[in-house]
Formats: structure tokens, sequence, C-alpha cells
């Protein structure tokens, strides 16, 4: 004859988590609208400085190995990157032209809190240098030009 | 302050020694926690396995994301009573620690409809720049037995924090089917009427007790295995109504 007790304070643990049911949206953390005064990146550019000589290698994303279906040597990375879903993350893409919030390879140059895996290059752990970074933000926010 | 509850639970469980029978559902569903418990002097440890890659991303040459990363987690629970267990879990997601202990309330009986448990702990997410990092939890279990291998658990559940949500709560359920040897469990999160952009969260596995060990093969749609990550349908690794990743749970048990 104990179980009515029982049940009366198992629904007032129910009645005290409903309570607590009132959630709210955390204001999220925005970007900075300008990234840091960079001179702007073309895309041969970022292919040539921070693509060929960091991603296209060996064990990372050369075309033998293309770690996480993804090719960054000179011809391919274009193709493989802009408007194309991250291996990681399907709900974003790799580069969302004009949108660096929403380009899973910007977060995972920057090392995001909510990437998956590792900060990009692997062999980095800083990560790039901060105006190759800012430079491929800017390509990004201009619409990610095949220039 | 986190570990307040858990030690009140601690006092709780310390003067409720008598022998309870384990359940054939197990002390976890697929990532939701079931009411019940290891047992005195019992510890089981898991392991569950989520790949990234999506299937329909993957394809022949990838084996359809099986070649791809995957998020790891290992947990250690230890039955400090019959009806109390103290766990520690670590995913590799964003370094989360999941501290809890789970107090087994009563079990379904003539008089009692539903077996009843509480668990509380928090996630103490350890990489850098996240916000909100600490995040406690409570949650109420219930579980019905049906008929044999039918079964349906409910986790009415709040968490101080998700990834976009701050006092998220919210009702993960579950239902089992006996399938030959085995059991088909289906699970589902809904998604958090707090948050637009919150998704469904499902997974159907397959679960067999071989031994000592319960294997669990599963496929679902998101990769979140803990409370704060799978309770605002906002898991911080992105997922889709629609995605379809695999993925497995092992779990053994060892007498002390």
């Amino acid at each position: 004859m104990r179980s009515r007790p029982v049940l009366e304070r198992a629904a007032g643990l129910l009645v005290l988590l409903l309570a607590a049911a009132c959630g709210s949206v955390k204001t999220p953390t925005e970007p900075p609208e300008e990234p840091g005064g960079a001179a702007p990146f073309t895309f041969t550019r970022i292919q040539a400085e921070i693509f060929t000589p960091n991603c296209a290698k060996a064990g990372c994303h050369d075309a033998a190995s293309a770690s996480a279906g993804m090719v960054l040597t000179a011809g391919r990375a274009y193709g493989e990157i802009v408007g194309r879903p991250a291996t990681e993350r399907s709900s974003m893409n790799r580069i969302e032209p004009g949108d660096p919030a929403r380009s899973y390879l910007v977060k995972k140059l920057r090392g995001d809190a909510d990437i998956t895996g590792d900060r990009m290059p692997l062999d980095q752990p800083g990560g790039l240098p901060q105006a190759q970074i800012d430079g491929l933000i800017a390509w990004v926010r201009a619409g990610a030009p095949n220039d | 302050m986190y570990l307040m509850l858990p030690l009140l639970l601690v006092t709780a469980g310390a003067a409720a020694q008598e022998a309870v029978a384990p359940d054939p559902l197990g002390t976890r569903f697929i990532d939701m926690p079931t009411p019940f418990t290891v047992g005195s002097r019992r510890i089981e440890l898991l392991f569950t396995h989520r790949f990234q890659q999506t299937v329909q991303d993957g394809d022949d040459h990838n084996l359809w994301g099986l070649d791809g990363g995957s998020d790891v987690g290992i947990g250690l629970t230890w039955g400090a009573t019959p009806r109390l267990d103290l766990s520690l879990f670590r995913s590799s997601f964003q370094e989360n620690f999941e501290l809890s202990a789970k107090y087994r309330v009563f079990d379904q009986g003539e008089r009692m409809p539903v077996s009843l448990g509480v668990r509380a702990g928090a996630n103490l997410l350890r990489r850098e720049g996240i916000e909100d990092a600490d995040r406690p939890f409570v949650q109420l279990l219930l579980a019905r037995r049906i008929t044999p291998g039918v079964s349906v658990v409910l986790a009415p559940s709040w968490v101080q924090d998700t990834p976009r949500l701050r006092n998220a709560f919210n009702v993960p359920a579950g239902i089992t089917f006996p399938f030959r040897k085995s059991l088909i469990e289906i699970e589902w999160i809904p998604a958090n009427r707090d948050l637009d952009e919150s998704e469904d969260a499902w997974h159907v596995a397959i679960s067999r007790e071989i031994g000592d060990h319960i294997f669990e093969v599963l496929i679902g749609n998101s990769r979140a295995t803990t409370v704060d990550q799978y309770l605002g349908g906002d898991f911080a690794g992105g997922f889709e109504s629609g995605d379809v990743r695999f993925g497995f749970n092992l779990i053994r048990d060892f007498g002390l």
C-alpha cells in the first residue's frame, strides 16, 4: 500500500520537470562582419597559398588519399568544396557562397567548437596564419567566385 | 553543486539494499536510459559508435559511410546498491563527459503500472571554446512492459543547456518488439518545441544478448549520444530528419 505516496512523489518530480520546461533560444555568437582587414583572396591565390602547400598532400587531401572524400588538388578543389555537402556534417556545405558561418570548411580551419574531429590542417595545431583564414572568409563572403 | 543530487541518491540508495532482478530491457535503450540498474556489485562497460557520414552521402567506394570517421563513446557504470548506479560516460564529440547517478525507485507490479527511475547528473564539455560547457540534467525514467519483449519507455528530461537552448525539456520515447532471439528497439526524440530549427531524432536498433554482452546494431539520423546533445534536437554536429547513419552499441556486464 506504499505505492500511492511513491506515485505522488513521482508525479511531483514530473511537475518540477515541466515547470522547468520553459526553454529559450540562446543568442548565437555571430562571426565578425569584416575579416580583420585582410586583402581579398582570389580562388587561384587560395589554391596556391593554402590548399596546395597545406592540404593536397599524401595522406591528406591529394587524389589518392581523399580524406573525408575531398580532394584539394589544383583543378579539382573548387568543384569539391563549393556547394558540396560536408562529409562530417551533411546539413552544411563545405563552402556556402556568401555565408562563411554556414561553410564547414571555414569552421574546420578556424577550429570552431562545434566541428567534428580536429582543426585543419592536422600538422599545424595552431591553424593557418590568421591572414590566410581571413582571406578565405572574405572570398566566401564575396560569393566564392572561381577566379 | 551538480553532484548534490547524485549524493542524495547515494544516501537514499544506501537505505535500499534488497536484491532486485535485472530487466531484459537493460540499463540503456539506444541513447536514452531506462529505469533499470546494473545491480549491486556489478559494473557495466559501454561502447558507442556513430558513423559521421550519412548513407546517402556515401557510395560503394566508402561503404556508404563505414570507411569514414565516427564519434566514439566509452562508459562505465557501477552498481553501488541494487537500485543505484553511478556512471561516467565520455563521448569523443566535443570531449563530452557525462557524470550521472540513477536510482531505480520502484518496479512494475500488480499495484504499479510502470517501473520508475530517476537520473541526475551533468555533461561537462572539455573542448575549448564551447559556451555553457557544464550542463546539469535531470531525467524521470518510466517503463511499462506490455507483454514479454514489448515494452514502452519514456524519459521526461530537463537539461540546463543544449547547443542552442537554455532550459530545454523534452520527452524521449522508445518501444521494443521481440524478433526471434533479439529485440527490435525504436527510439524517438521529438523536435524541441522551443527551437524552430530543431529536428526529430530517430533510431532503430536490433539488440541481442550473447553471454554477458549486448550487441546493438543501429541506424538513425543523429549522432548525439549525450543528454545535452540529444534533448534539443540541435546536435552541434548537425543532422536532418532524413539522414541515415550506421552505428552500434556494445555493452558488457561484469560481476565484482
